[in-house]
């Protein structure tokens, strides 16, 4: 069941109806068996590895819990062991039974064929992040297993997160709610949102960029400059869009889900963007491995020898490079199986390392240089270096492969060919003129809000305005997403909308 | 606690850790910072800070460092 479907908008009326007519205690039970349909929905095949997950990740808390226990870090281990196996089980055998064979230089390992579950990665996350607080004693595990599966089945987040942390979440789950009014519009309104960057901007422009992608040695330097652009506004669409859909709905049950992005295309530098993008798995990150790897005995040891040879500045470094290096191997390897996404998280790990080396001499150049970098000049150029830095990663985390990736930028260097920009190349990628102007207006309308939004909240904004002109607004908009979204074939709508789809 | 201010200052000179409350919640120490004060702190008083206890809390000022360096070190 897609978020974006009809019959999704009819289980979310369906299940707010029984939410909001059962006694307070009995909320959860709703959510839980929400969430166990929402997930049967999508095939009953999947559900083995998350109730694996569940039931071990409990159980090992519960005993890990137990004041009795003396011997805690077994326990920990094998419920990591049985939560991490299946996750690299099911998304990275075959990518190193691959490399395997390409090391050997034969055909020894037959690929296998595997089920990757859905939100796996999103609800393993979610699931170490409780059992590591719950082993490092930050708050007790939750006794009832019913309420624990009703956080890590908690739909709105368990295909593509936000990745929610247990201690911030549960309160709000069990918690008596009652009908508001007002929520339920705010929650509309996000949903909205959410349909119009998804729909209308991030299908909009997909056919675009898949079309560049299918045939990547046909397009100049300069068309995939604006390729790479366009998909980065697209990701950014796509994913922001299923968060707002995924909060909005959240919200109609009274519960806030974590905030997941912060206009990330306004950051300043690549670290900064990165704490913008993303956030919690971000946050996941920086809690979960960045802090024990660079608290681990090696960091400590290695970089105290390091401090005592070349001083405290080389000591900081190796703990910054070495953690933040791991970190973004991992990050990597989340985002998927394949050499292409390793090089796409090192070539971030190197942005970020590099800048936290040369901070100190690209400060003393801007001074040699007399740049004034209180500008607002100054500041705009930071973010579109920023977002060009973002853009040529892309190349590499969308391309089929790390080859094409690579030979794509390389081609936007070596044959930039200017005049393609206005030869009408733009228009034969799926997208007519209409069509692109139309994805242009919708990028200019994602900018404004974002800008409004960084003053302050654009739907409080949106709410204080009188009911007529809301009215107004809302039906254009409900009308925008359903006359120039893109549902997808099956969808009668889309025969008209885009003849090439 | 002059013990522990000189340790501090040492590893971060530029922060003034006797009027600042909000050294990692208003993330005027990074995540490195801190690490490498835990590692300071944690020579210099012979005790090991467990991950449980790197939370903003322990280490938002010079009080609170100094009062979960006396807690570990009983």
């Amino acid at each position: 069941m897609g978020i974006t479907s009809i019959g999704f908008i009819l289980f979310i009326a369906l299940a707010m109806i029984l939410y909001y007519i059962v006694p307070g205690k009995m909320q959860y039970f709703i959510l839980l068996g929400a969430g166990v349909v929402f997930y049967l929905t999508y095939g009953i095949k999947y559900v083995p590895f998350v109730l694996v997950n569940t039931v071990a990740v409990y159980a090992g808390a519960r005993i890990l819990g137990s004041r009795e226990l003396k011997h805690r870090r077994p326990i920990l281990v094998l419920v990591l062991l049985i939560s991490l196996g299946m996750l690299a089980y099911t998304k990275y055998t075959n990518f190193i039974l691959s490399a395997l064979n390409s090391l050997m230089r034969s055909e020894r390992f037959q690929m296998v064929e595997l089920i990757m579950p859905l939100g796996v990665s999103f609800y393993t996350f979610m699931s170490i992040g409780y059992l590591l607080d719950v082993y490092w004693k930050k708050y007790e595990p939750e006794r009832n297993f019913f309420k624990y599966a009703t956080f890590v089945l908690y739909f709105p987040h368990i295909i593509q997160g936000p990745i929610s942390r247990y201690n911030k979440l549960a309160p709000q789950l069990f918690e008596r709610k009652t009908y508001d009014f007002q929520r339920m519009v705010s929650g509309g309104e996000q949903i909205l949102w959410g349909f119009f960057l998804k729909l209308v901007i991030a299908n909009r422009l997909d056919i675009l960029v898949s079309n560049a992608f299918a045939d990547y040695t046909s397009y100049a330097g300069v068309i995939w400059l604006v390729v790479l652009a366009l998909y980065s506004v697209q990701i950014y669409a796509d994913f922001m869009g299923c968060m707002e859909i995924a909060r909005g709905v959240s919200l109609l049950f009274g519960i806030e889900l974590e905030k997941n992005f912060d206009h990330p295309y306004f950051s300043k530098s690549i670290p900064e963007f990165w704490r913008r993008w993303h956030m919690t798995l971000g946050s996941w990150f920086k809690d979960y491995l960045f802090l024990p790897v660079s608290n681990s005995s090696f960091v400590k040891r290695t970089s105290k020898k390091l401090g005592k040879k070349y001083g405290p500045k080389a000591r900081k470094n190796f703990i910054s490079c070495f953690s933040v290096a791991v970190v973004w191997l991992a990050t990597g390897l989340w985002h998927g199986a394949a050499w292409r996404f390793i090089a796409w998280g090192m070539y971030h790990g190197c942005l970020t390392i590099g800048s936290t080396l040369f901070e100190d001499k690209i400060k003393k150049l801007t001074k040699f240089l007399r740049i004034d970098t209180g500008t607002k000049s100054w500041e705009l150029f930071q973010m579109m270096r920023t977002f060009l830095l973002c853009c040529l990663g892309r190349a590499l985390f969308r391309a089929p492969s790390l080859r094409e990736g690579l030979l794509i930028i390389k081609r936007l260097f070596m044959r930039p060919e200017l005049w393609r920009l206005v030869d009408g190349s733009l228009f034969n990628m799926g997208l007519n003129r209409p069509n692109f102007a139309l994805a242009m207006i919708c990028i200019l309308i994602l900018w404004c809000v974002s800008m409004l939004q960084e003053k302050g909240s654009v739907r409080q904004m949106f709410n204080k305005q009188n009911l007529v002109f809301r009215f107004v607004v809302l039906y254009v908009a409900i009308f925008s997403v359903m006359i120039f979204g893109l549902y997808g074939p099956g969808y009668d709508a889309s025969a008209f909308i885009y003849e090439q789809f | 606690m002059d013990k522990l201010k000189e340790v501090l200052s040492a590893c971060c000179p530029n922060i003034d850790f006797e009027n600042e409350k909000g050294l990692v919640s208003k993330k005027v120490i990074d995540s490195v910072d801190l690490v490498t004060l835990v590692s300071d702190i944690e020579d210099e008083f012979d005790i090991t800070i467990p991950m449980e206890e790197l939370v903003p809390e322990n280490f938002d000022s010079l009080e609170a460092i100094w009062e979960m360096v006396q807690r570990l070190s009983k």
